[in-house]
């Protein structure tokens, strides 16, 4: 059925779907998976991280070559911004411009749309701490906390219980990142090596913004941390269940 | 170069004056209530003065481009930025084949509580060539403008004493300029944004009246009638 609309991204299938569009984003889909929190006093970016300026940072998930090409735009969008205001670009500005390209080639060209998504970490003086999503179709959105890839409704599922608006700092950002890859990561074990955390941090008085990578012992830390929360919480439900299997056996005694 | 353009730069303000004037052919006077301030922003502003078709052309051009930034982006340039861009299209159309006469005076209060400097103000000249200062001023004025700058302006300058400031420099205009402005539009941008305040003119010159005793030659005091 869907056969004939596959051919041209350009072409609206019967339904109103962009298939072209739809199959980028299923490829993401099969791509690593990159998760970003956005804290009161930072933010938290985790996967492959690729870094734009100074106060930009954005993770990749998908096509690496096709993410090459449009970080090299993010690139020049931001250095041409530069250039003509003499002052750093705001990061909507640059999410924007880049994904009215990748809009482009869903609609005209004849071209095939670019099979990457981006999570953007930045900060600006308009509107401060910063996480935007955007995929194939040129859409973006401005989150609170979000995923792209590999098991990302898992993710994403995960977040919406346990982020709390308003509250979160970045050391709970971090805890919940380290959180949501246990769970959705196909490893059994969490380690350094499988993870890429990014922390993105502006320092007021010296109006410098900051993006830095987690050691791995920092790593190994938050890793320690949560499989200590684990191992307490798998403890107290393991006595809950010998109190109530042994008051069940009070009772049958009783009777 | 007859026109003229100054701006002060006090404690959070900014006082933009631009005589109202236009003259054709270096003698007549042909308006008296010109405008040359230009709204980039709710809190921005640009005074042009040169070519006057040339000065319209690129004010236009920059203002709107600054409008379909805010219109696009949802955000307002701050003055530092607005002032770049326009030097920057200056500098840019200087290289093509349509240069601007035009010379500008940016001057804007900037509402991000982050900027260390609030009142903003920058001169541009038709070269592009873009400098910050406390005193800014385009044409003959600015050999008055500037000298009295330098006696005058002082850290923390309030509204008042800029208005002093210009009142001054706008009687010795008056009074050196063989094409003196009539009358002074005077504009201030701060934490309110752009408002109008009352126009200036130059004070009335009293000169002494000649004396009798001119009048009066050597050949007057001989008694020729004896």
């Amino acid at each position: 059925m869907a056969r004939r609309y596959d051919t041209r991204a350009t072409i609206f299938s019967p339904e109103g779907r962009l298939y072209q569009v739809e199959y980028a984003l299923e490829a993401i889909s099969h791509a690593g998976a990159s998760l970003g929190i956005l804290a009161e006093n930072g933010v938290v970016l985790a996967g492959e991280k690729r870094n734009i300026h100074d106060d930009l940072c954005c993770s990749v998930s998908g096509i690496t070559s096709d993410a090459n090409v449009l970080i090299n735009e993010l690139r020049m969008i931001g250095q041409r911004y530069l250039l003509t205001y003499q002052e750093p670009a705001p990061i909507e500005y640059i999410v924007s411009r880049l994904c009215n390209i990748k809009q482009a080639y869903t609609q005209f060209g004849g071209k095939r749309p670019f099979g990457v998504s981006f999570l953007y970490m930045g900060w600006d003086k308009h509107y401060g701490y910063q996480l935007y999503q955007s995929d194939p179709s040129g859409n973006y959105g401005g989150w609170k906390a979000t995923c792209v890839g590999h098991n990302s409704q898992t993710a994403i599922s995960i977040l919406k219980q346990e982020y709390k608006i308003g509250e979160t700092q970045l050391n709970d950002a971090l805890r919940l990142a380290i959180r949501v890859f246990s769970k959705t990561l196909d490893t059994t074990k969490l380690t350094p090596e499988k993870i890429e955390i990014a922390v993105l941090q502006h320092d007021d008085k010296t109006n410098e913004t900051t993006i830095r990578m987690l050691k791995d012992d920092e790593l190994i830390t938050l890793i320690k941390q949560y499989e200590d929360e684990q191992s307490k919480l798998e403890a107290d439900r393991q006595k809950q269940q010998q109190t109530t299997t042994s008051s069940s056996t009070v009772e049958k005694e009783k009777k | 170069m007859v026109e003229s353009v100054i701006g002060i730069r006090g404690k959070d303000f900014v006082l933009l004056a631009q005589d109202a004037n236009t003259t054709k052919y270096g003698i007549l006077n042909m308006k008296f209530d010109t405008n040359r301030l230009f709204k980039l922003s709710e809190h921005c502003a640009m005074l042009a003065a040169g070519e006057p078709g040339d000065v319209v052309q690129f004010a236009e051009y920059v203002g709107k481009n600054i409008q379909l930034y805010k219109m696009i982006n949802g955000i307002e340039l701050s003055p530092y930025a607005c002032a770049n861009f326009t030097r920057h299209e200056m500098a840019t159309s200087l290289r093509s084949r349509n240069s601007f006469l035009a010379n500008l005076v940016v001057g804007g209060y900037s509402t991000n509580e982050r900027d260390q400097n609030r009142a903003q103000l920058y001169s541009i000249d038709y070269l592009g060539a873009m400098v910050s200062a406390n005193v800014v001023a385009h044409g003959f004025c600015q050999f008055f403008a500037l000298g009295i700058g330098d006696r005058l302006w002082k850290e923390d300058l309030t509204v008042d004493e800029a208005l002093f400031m210009l009142q001054t420099i706008v009687n010795e205009l008056g009074k050196r300029m063989a094409a003196y402005p009539h009358c002074v539009f005077v504009r201030i941008i701060d934490a309110q944004g752009i408002r109008v305040l009352d126009n200036m003119y130059p004070e009335k010159i009293h000169v002494a009246k000649p004396s009798e005793g001119e009048l009066q030659t050597s050949a007057d005091m001989m008694d020729i009638h004896s």
